[in-house]
């Protein structure tokens, strides 16, 4: 009983430290595609770890749920995170300055234009 | 997916069996028990979703469940891995941190498995994929944390090693038996595991 109470602690603890991380990301960083990356991604980890110690504790007809919610996490994230950076990044909105290379930005001066999606 | 809409996708009918079960499992998993009202619920549910939101179908790809398995722990590794060396990112650099975009190669030339290693490169807290040239077979990956020429190799070969295992676990079996080979031509150095923070030296 103890040993669960640690366990559970533990990844209750770790991931809202995690989210917490994330939150202090979003404040640090320059601009649009790096606080995205604080925004969206170390609280994918940071939920999985509450939703694992909530498992731990949550009566068995309740777990489904928690791994349903786990899952779409895991599947929205990054199409999220596509989306928002692929739209920073047309529309300009990041800082160059952050940039040590940028091989789209050599392939769009070398053909002389944006980028633009293939039809369909 | 991003820019990614598939030539080799679409095809069979309108409706798929398969994703039929899958809504009407994530109806019984939402309401957590099967009440008669639930189990009766389902079916229409799901039915509806279907009739209101037309997905392409197409058939059930390969799967292999070890490799799939095998996969789905690199992921979580890296998910872990990925999140400290960000957290890192954060508290050590703030407003000094650097990134790049960096092409890679796409290993495969089926859709679902396309997306789907764009997406696992996505979830790993310092990369995402900004651009997909599906003509090209180009991913453009934004990669956070890298300072020097040397970390841009590493992140390249990062998501080369990524997107090896995904045709491994779920490309037709032509695909899934070269593309190690393939990923050898396209190292910009040698293999990497992303146990190694690209600030390591090798």
């Amino acid at each position: 009983m103890i040993v669960r109470d640690v366990v559970t602690a533990v990844l209750l603890l770790s991931g809202a430290g995690f989210s917490l991380l994330g939150a202090l990301g979003l404040l640090r960083f320059p601009d649009v595609p790096t606080r995205l990356q604080a925004a969206t991604k170390p609280q994918t980890l940071g939920l999985l770890l509450v939703l694992a110690g909530a498992a731990l504790r949550a009566d068995a007809e309740h777990i489904p749920a928690l791994v349903l919610a786990g899952l779409f996490q895991v599947i929205t994230a990054p199409v999220l995170a596509q989306l928002f950076g692929r739209a920073a990044y047309r529309t300009g909105d990041y800082l160059p300055s952050v940039l040590v290379a940028d091989e789209l930005a050599e392939r769009l001066r070398d053909e002389g234009g944006r980028p633009t999606d293939p039809p369909g | 997916m991003t820019g990614s809409t598939g030539s080799t996708g679409t095809g069979g009918g309108r409706f798929s069996l398969t994703l039929f079960c899958w809504l009407v499992i994530v109806w019984l998993l939402l309401w957590g028990g099967l009440r008669p009202v639930v189990l009766l619920s389902a079916p229409l549910v799901a039915l509806g979703v279907l009739l209101l939101f037309p997905m392409p179908t197409r058939r059930v790809p390969v799967l292999r469940p070890l490799r799939l398995l095998r996969l789905a722990g690199f992921v979580l590794l890296d998910l872990v891995v990925s999140a400290v060396r960000n957290s890192r990112e954060v508290v050590q650099y703030g407003r000094d941190v650097r990134a790049a975009v960096v092409a890679v190669p796409v290993l495969s030339d089926v859709d679902h498995v396309v997306a789907t290693a764009a997406n696992l490169v996505s979830l790993t807290p310092d990369k995402f994929v900004l651009h997909i040239d599906r003509r090209g077979g180009v991913y453009y990956v934004y990669c956070l944390g890298v300072r020097s020429d040397e970390q841009v190799a590493r992140a390249h070969d990062q998501v080369i090693d990524l997107q090896v295992r995904a045709v491994r676990a779920l490309a037709p079996s032509a695909e899934a038996r070269d593309a190690g080979r393939r990923a050898d031509r396209c190292h910009r150095r040698g293999p990497v595991s992303p146990e190694k923070s690209p600030e390591e030296e090798p």
